[in-house]
């Protein structure tokens, strides 16, 4: 590969880089800043992390909200890995025709 | 499913009224804009997130670059986020005073008024999916490169002197047509079912012009004085739009052996 083709194949992959990960660092400074600062838009991060996070915390039950994200995300990525694997096993090892119409029809829900 | 077919035959109150609801549909000017919108996202995000992905998978693949992991975990990284936590940010960047105008008027454009008018709402829409799901995409496709002998290329590049151009259209693409099928079909059916986006982004954008038929769909249902049986009539078109849909490119691609 070309001297020439690699500057630009290094350069495409740090610009989308970047933009893909922007808005996440500037999610991060509007965290750590004021409100007035983050509708200013300001794009530095701050030190206000801890006052911010005590008024989320005063807001909302964060504790129970993160324990239902949890407890959803570990029990159906488990379930789901085991239903599809052998599903997928199933249908590829047996495969005939009607069950093609059957994976059509789940595809669609 | 089979309920909702059920239910999109009768009239609130349960009396059977056969294909009445269809019929409605067909006449209704807000059913008619959020499917030119639906399908507006469809057919311009769809192909240039999935070309994006593909030559981004290819740049990932070759040999010679350093620091893959780093790239491929920044492009990955709007998938891990949260529908509604992203679109308060991209809510925030798009607007008159935000980061996109600053940078669009430090440059000597003119800054956009993007929520306010109906085509810049719908090309944030736009944006904020391809931002998301390339990533996603591109991890596909890198799989699928992986899978590809790398023998294959220096068997064309001896025996037959193929340019890189002509090796990846006559050889990468064929051997990546299952994975690209896949992420076609997954695509379509989710690019055409689109709700978070035009609720949380724009709801629904100045008047109706981004609003989604999902979206259309939840307001009929939740919003409005509910009218469910109309509802489940709107969903079977989509259902049916969606399973035309992937027929075609399974017909396109697919291939058993």
């Amino acid at each position: 590969m070309t001297k020439m083709k690699s500057i630009v194949s290094y350069a495409v992959l740090i610009i989308a880089s970047f933009l893909s990960a922007f808005p996440l660092y500037y999610m991060l400074c509007g965290a750590t800043n004021t409100s007035i600062d983050v509708v200013r838009g300001r794009l530095y991060p701050g030190t206000y992390l801890a006052e911010n996070f005590k008024t989320l915390v005063g807001m909302q039950n964060l504790g129970l909200a993160m324990f239902n994200s949890f407890r959803n995300a570990i029990i159906i990525t488990f379930v789901a890995l085991l239903v599809c694997s052998i599903a997928g096993y199933g249908f590829e090892i047996y495969h005939d025709k009607g069950k093609d119409i059957l994976m059509n029809i789940l595809l669609l829900a | 499913m089979a309920q909702a077919l059920l239910l999109s035959f009768r009239k609130t109150g349960g009396t059977f009224t056969g294909l009445s609801n269809y019929a409605r549909v067909f006449q209704d000017k807000t059913f008619q804009q959020c499917l030119f919108n639906t399908f507006f996202y469809f057919l311009i995000q769809v192909p240039i997130m999935l070309v994006l992905a593909l030559i981004l998978a290819q740049l990932l693949n070759s040999p010679k670059i350093r620091g893959k992991g780093i790239f491929r975990t920044l492009i990955f990284l709007p998938c891990a986020t949260s529908l509604v936590s992203y679109s308060m940010i991209f809510k925030s960047l798009f607007a008159p005073d935000g980061v996109v105008n600053r940078v669009l008027t430090g440059i000597g454009l003119s800054s956009v008024d993007w929520f306010q008018s109906t085509w810049p709402a719908r090309w944030v829409i736009v944006i904020a999916l391809i931002w998301r799901w390339t990533g996603y995409n591109m991890v596909f496709y890198l799989a699928g490169l992986q899978n590809i002998d790398y023998s294959v290329y220096e068997a064309s590049y001896i025996d037959g002197g193929a340019t890189p151009f002509k090796q990846f259209t006559k050889i990468t693409i064929p051997l990546l047509k299952p994975t690209i099928l896949m992420t076609a079909i997954m695509s379509t059916s989710g690019t055409l079912q689109l709700f978070d986006e035009s609720m949380n982004l724009t709801a629904g954008g100045p008047g109706k012009s981004t609003m989604t038929l999902a979206h259309y769909i939840y307001n009929i249902s939740f919003v409005e004085t509910p009218k469910f049986n109309y509802a489940a009539a709107l969903s079977v078109c989509i259902l049916v739009m969606v399973a035309i849909l992937s027929a075609i490119q399974m017909k396109v691609g697919d291939k058993r052996d």
